[in-house]
């Protein structure tokens, strides 16, 4: 079947290879136009939608948020259900998850943070994640385990005490 | 239809996904219409 297809088309790999090249090119250059859109977005509190209210990270409670703090549409937090709305709304509209600094893997990185970083890791990490200053990665491939599914990974940390 | 006749919305998300709306309707869009 795979060798069927790959026959098909001679030119399959040189028009994937003119396409990856294409796109990758694009991707390294984020659109100049993404920072005028979250500084629009922070204004109008579409931002950091994703962190539940019960974080005391979350917008409205946090104090890393100045001036940002003082506008009236800042709420605070959001339910997982109410933001499924926002999160579906944003899905439909390319760059619109970066500009609200609600993309992935940001998201899931800075709640962990928010959930179990220390004080010094929130510093030095989490405030310029929700700032929108730096994005993140997550890294998740392992020898042996197939999909992206996060909770398919095996590694682990173990703590060894010398004294053991 | 609106987000709250599907699920009941505080107001306060109400508005927000209506502020949100218009940010990518009108805002987004444009850019990427342009």
């Amino acid at each position: 079947m795979f060798q069927a297809q790959h026959n098909a088309s001679k030119d399959r790999w040189q028009v994937w290879s003119f396409c990856a090249v294409a796109l990758l090119t694009h991707l390294e250059q984020t659109p100049a136009v993404i920072e005028d859109l979250k500084a629009k977005a922070k204004k109008l509190g579409l931002w950091n939608l994703y962190l539940p209210k019960n974080y005391k990270e979350s917008p409205g409670l946090c104090d890393w948020w100045g001036d940002f703090r003082t506008n009236t549409t800042v709420l605070v937090g959001l339910t997982n259900l109410e933001y499924a709305h926002m999160a579906e709304l944003m899905g439909k509209y390319p760059l619109a998850s970066e500009a609200c600094n609600c993309s992935a893997p940001d998201t899931g990185n800075m709640e962990v943070l928010a959930k179990y970083g220390t004080d010094e890791q929130k510093a030095k990490w989490l405030v310029p994640l929700m700032n929108g200053d730096i994005r993140s990665v997550f890294f998740m491939t392992e020898p042996a385990v197939a999909s992206s599914d996060a909770t398919n990974i095996e590694s682990h940390i173990r703590k060894v005490s010398r004294q053991q | 239809m609106s987000a709250s006749a599907l699920f009941d919305l505080s107001p306060k998300a109400q508005g927000l996904y209506n502020v949100l709306k218009e940010f990518c309707e009108v805002g987004i869009q444009r850019f990427l219409g342009s």
